[in-house]
């Protein structure tokens, strides 16, 4: 059999690597060749450095663009292949299917168990219906660990789009504080410079500041991980966003929901354990929120958005003497709750009315399509 | 084609200008000069996205054109300006000839009233300079979208005076943070490079590179010690420049070795760490453990 081509192998990497995810252009694929034909052919430490740095588009693909390299030209020397979902494992054709077709590829072992994008692409290519299913359904009925990624990265997603409503760039306008130079230049030409027609600019409304506060305790387990990387986006889209996790206590976790992998924040929350275990001590927490940090985070642009299925074992009456303190700094209160979803349970039977007319959004946050609801509301507030 | 002297060399004048790199970087500012493709860099805060770009200039005999971004930031600001009180000042001393309207309108939207910013400065120099596009992350999707144009056509259009083009190509380099995700084009017009924190034996190189006066035993225990305290779950983890900062700090306190200076070592700690909250998590019991394995 004749070998391939050393341009053929290189073009059926970067075959692999689209398949992977890796968003690679025509334009990438030649100047992946010309990279390979400016080096010796057998250097191939060139070739991978080469490769990576054309393919590779963000941190995430960095860090699992070896583990392909090393699969796709050394296969000798590759990992043992990945553990089947949980569908897979109940139904083994699917298990044997997915194999088959990454085989194809020839990176049938590289595929990363946790890879997000690689999940995307196979609810993507699973088909619409399937993606629109799976955004309404309540994140707690997701046992399928792909299915549950999948959701979160999307989760993610959802909340990084709105930063294109949040722009802040100067306008101009026929009447403003600040006058718009250029504009009023080219106006008054016709009277030699002087500034008879004047052009205005402002900027555009300052984005609000953004406060997560986030229940963490264990009847919040099934949610917590959608609910953080939808938290995670906002804080970066967001530019003066503070996050706080509580049950019986409160953190201040900004840090950590900043951490770039989302991996690396599953492993550290996940390594706090004390963060997620315990009942919930809900107006405590917002009460310590209110004394330590309201004064520093929440002023009249502030968006407070709290996360919590309200089983709280403090008294009702704390809890509204807290949410009122806040109340009167912030400038809107949002309460996303994930038993909203469920049937039978409605805002009346959740929110005692006292509570209910402090805040200025109460909804679901089961799913992804709830949360969609949400992040529509404060592109808008 | 690019031999491993090409490597050896750019590492060599990279090393001179005060920067260690590692073979995968060198060989992508390679691959960066022969594509010509602008590189992105993304790594977290103090890694040295920017010290790179102004060691490649200093390598390279050229200089460096910095625009910083941050939200808000409008062509006026990247780009260019007009020098309004220039121009009214002109507008006025001709207001008494005879000089058409015309003319007096090409003269005052003459190159002469053009206040170049960094993107115009930098396609406008004879030789090519490096140009630092920083934090690109802070800016909007607007400037983004105007970038990528810019580094496709390497020209820039200004109504009153007609399209102006690039005299030579600058090296570009961008830098992020990843506060916000950047577009896709943008991304796959740029080489992508992720830098992270280097190993104790590229840090260590990097002291001794920097602070030719180090004792080698406190430069080997300050990298060590570092290393630790970035294992630790901080908010803002020290990156080379605080290390670099805090050695010079002992060296300046005639701090021969960590282990037997704790108290002095402890008032020195702020130039480590940058947050209360983060010196909180360095309790007695956690600093002495830092200790014993630096000293290791």
């Amino acid at each position: 059999m004749p070998l391939d081509t050393p341009a053929v192998r290189i073009a059926d990497f970067v075959r692999a690597l689209r398949r992977e995810g890796f968003g690679i252009g025509v334009q990438e694929t030649l100047d992946a060749l010309r990279a390979a034909s400016l080096s010796d052919p057998l250097d191939a430490e060139f070739l991978r450095t080469g490769l990576r740095a054309l393919t590779c588009h963000d941190g995430a693909q960095w860090h699992r663009f070896d583990a392909l390299f090393e699969n796709y030209w050394f296969p000798a020397r590759a990992p043992l292949p990945d553990e089947p979902s949980a569908a897979e494992t109940i139904d083994p054709r699917l298990l044997a299917r997915r194999r088959q077709h990454d085989g194809l590829t020839g990176l049938a072992h590289a595929m990363d168990p946790d890879n997000t994008y690689s999940k995307e692409i196979h609810q993507i290519g699973a088909g619409a219906s399937r993606q629109n299913t799976l955004s309404r359904s309540d994140f707690r009925f997701l046992t399928d660990r792909r299915d549950q990624r999948g959701i979160e990265v999307l989760a993610e997603r959802l909340a990084l789009r709105i930063r294109r409503r949040l722009t802040r760039r100067r306008r101009e306008v026929a009447r403003g504080s600040r006058i718009h130079m250029r504009r009023t230049m080219r106006r008054n030409l016709a009277t030699g410079g002087l500034p008879v027609y004047l052009r205005f600019m402002e900027r555009r409304r300052e984005p609000p500041r953004l406060v997560w506060l986030q229940d963490v305790s264990h009847s919040m387990a099934s949610y917590s991980p959608l609910l953080t990387r939808f938290g995670r986006g906002l804080l970066r889209v967001f530019p003066d966003a503070e996050a706080f996790v509580f049950h019986t206590r409160l953190f201040r976790v900004t840090g950590l929901y900043r951490e770039v992998n989302a991996d690396a924040l599953r492993k550290r929350l996940e390594a706090r354990n004390e963060l997620w275990l315990g009942g919930t001590r809900i107006a405590e927490s917002l009460a310590s929120f209110n004394q330590w940090y309201a004064g520093r985070y929440v002023d009249r642009r502030s968006i407070v958005v709290i996360l919590s299925d309200g089983m709280d074992s403090d008294s009702p009456e704390d809890l509204i003497e807290a949410v009122r303190v806040l109340r009167q700094r912030a400038h809107r209160i949002l309460w996303l709750n994930p038993l909203l979803g469920r049937d039978g349970i409605g805002v009346a039977e959740e929110f005692p009315p006292a509570l209910r007319e402090m805040l200025d959004f109460i909804g679901p946050a089961h799913s992804l399509h709830s949360l969609a609801r949400a992040a529509e509301y404060l592109a808008s507030a | 084609m690019t031999t491993g002297q090409d490597i050896l060399a750019l590492t060599d004048r990279l090393a001179r200008a005060g920067y260690v790199a590692d073979r995968p970087l060198v060989t992508t500012l390679l691959l960066m000069e022969s594509l010509d493709r602008p590189l992105l860099l993304e790594g977290d805060a103090g890694v040295g996205k920017t010290a790179l770009a102004q060691a490649y200039a200093v390598a390279h005999g050229t200089q460096v054109i910095r625009l910083q971004c941050y939200e808000g930031l409008d062509v006026a600001q990247a780009v260019y300006e007009w020098n309004y009180a220039h121009q009214l000042l002109a507008m006025k001393l001709q207001e008494r000839s005879d000089r058409p309207v015309e003319q007096t309108e090409a003269e005052i939207f003459s190159e002469r009233f053009l206040l170049p910013r960094p993107l115009l400065k930098a396609i406008t120099q004879e030789k090519p300079p490096v140009l630092l596009i920083d934090e690109i992350d802070r800016a909007d999707e607007q400037f983004e979208a105007y970038l990528l144009e810019l580094l496709s056509d390497w020209q820039v259009s200004i109504p009153e005076l007609g399209t102006i083009r690039a005299r030579s190509i600058p090296h570009v380099m961008l830098t992020s943070n990843a506060t916000r995700e950047l577009s896709d084009a943008l991304r796959r017009r740029c080489l992508y490079y992720f830098l992270d924190y280097p190993g104790v034996e590229n840090e260590l190189r990097i002291v001794e590179n920097r602070l030719p006066g180090i004792n080698a035993q406190l430069a080997r225990q300050v990298v060590k010690f570092v290393h630790g305290v970035r294992a630790l779950d901080l908010r803002k983890r020290p990156g080379v420049a605080e290390t670099l900062d805090w050695a010079a700090a002992l060296m300046a306190l005639e701090i021969p070795s960590l282990p037997e200076n704790t108290e002095r070592i402890i008032d020195t700690l702020g130039c480590l760490m940058k947050t209360q909250e983060d010196r909180q998590r360095l309790d007695g019991a956690t600093l002495r453990g830092l200790l014993f394995t630096a000293a290791g």
